[in-house]
């Protein structure tokens, strides 16, 4: 049976007329996705950043009131401000691992500029956070989102 | 004479560990364009395994890659979503390989690559509770495809050169 496998792509072209039908569905789906999540997750009205770690949530960064370390993460959250940027390192549990992250309030972005998670380094390669996404680092389930604006002034006749 | 209990033994092992040694090679390298996006150049030896031994034999090198890759690379979490993703592409493309006839490698791989994307990162987001990635993956799809290409390109042309001895059911 695999040596009839192996005939038959040993055989085969690059391009065999029933890859139509594969490509055509490969196509379909990824317009289908594009569609179904287009205009998914865009907040205009936001007015911070907060990072939760295992879910729990570590440091609040607003845009108006720096930043807030919340009380379980005091020994493991390191802030340093230097011209409206925030330098803010996140330890793991035993202190060896880190996130560093700046949060700039001059464009209002937060990105990771270093960690020690993993060899691919993931998180650091995620685009800035501005007013929508997620920057997630999966080995120190660390997870840095967007806050909506909990203080906006009610506008006259909005429920 | 070819032992072909120990010759399928001793190919398994050794696709195995090619695939675990690209794959960790892989990660050592900044993601292509966006976050969490490789080639999968490592998935030109498990669709290889597939059609050179068999079904079976592609699970346990997947199995071995993804575990060992992980292990070594820094990264146990990505288990969780790697395997499931794994086997599910896997799945596809061993339907695909099997029961499709007249079909390219090259179609198999970018299909699998897209189902791969797709179960990666719907596990991803379901597991680290970050819907929002959910917006990466149609952008992710079409790094896939496009690697997924070139990794059926790669297997097209290691089959061709392959001896055909040796991969004989008799």
């Amino acid at each position: 049976m695999k040596g009839k496998i192996f005939d038959k792509f040993r055989k085969s072209k690059p391009f065999e007329l029933r890859d139509i039908a594969i490509y055509c569905a490969s196509i379909f789906i990824i317009v289908a996705l594009f569609i179904s999540l287009l205009g998914f997750n865009k907040n205009s009205d936001i007015s911070g950043f907060k990072i939760t770690v295992k879910n729990e949530l570590a440091v609040i960064l607003y845009f108006e009131k720096g930043v807030t370390i919340e009380e379980p993460f005091i020994d493991f959250v390191t802030v340093y401000y230097e011209d409206n940027l925030y330098t803010v390192t996140v330890y793991t549990e035993d202190k060896n691992g880190f996130n560093q992250i700046l949060f700039d309030l001059n464009d209002k972005s937060v990105w990771v500029n270093k960690s020690n998670c993993s060899d691919s380094k993931d998180c650091v390669h995620f685009p800035k956070l501005t007013d929508s996404g997620t920057i997630y680092c999966a080995p120190h389930k660390l997870k840095i989102s967007t806050i909506k604006d909990q203080y906006k002034t009610p506008i006259v006749g909005e429920i | 004479m070819i032992n072909k209990k120990l010759f399928r033994i001793s190919l398994t092992a050794i696709l195995a560990v090619f695939a675990t040694l690209t794959f960790m090679l892989e990660n050592l390298f900044p993601p292509i364009i966006l976050p969490g996006a490789r080639m999968g150049l490592s998935n030109v030896f498990i669709l290889l395994t597939v059609i050179l031994l068999g079904p079976v034999e592609s699970v346990c090198v997947l199995i071995i890659k993804t575990l060992l890759g992980s292990l070594f690379s820094g990264n146990v979490s990505a288990i969780m979503y790697s395997i499931p993703a794994g086997l599910v592409s896997l799945g596809v493309e061993i339907i695909l390989i099997y029961f499709i006839k007249r079909i390219s490698v090259l179609s198999i791989s970018v299909f699998g690559a897209i189902i791969n994307v797709i179960v990666q990162n719907g596990v991803f987001c379901l597991v680290t509770k970050t819907v929002e990635y959910l917006v990466f993956i149609p952008y992710l799809c079409i790094i896939s495809a496009v690697s997924g290409l070139i990794v059926g390109y790669a297997v097209y042309l290691i089959i061709k050169k392959l001896p055909k001895k040796y991969f004989n059911d008799n």
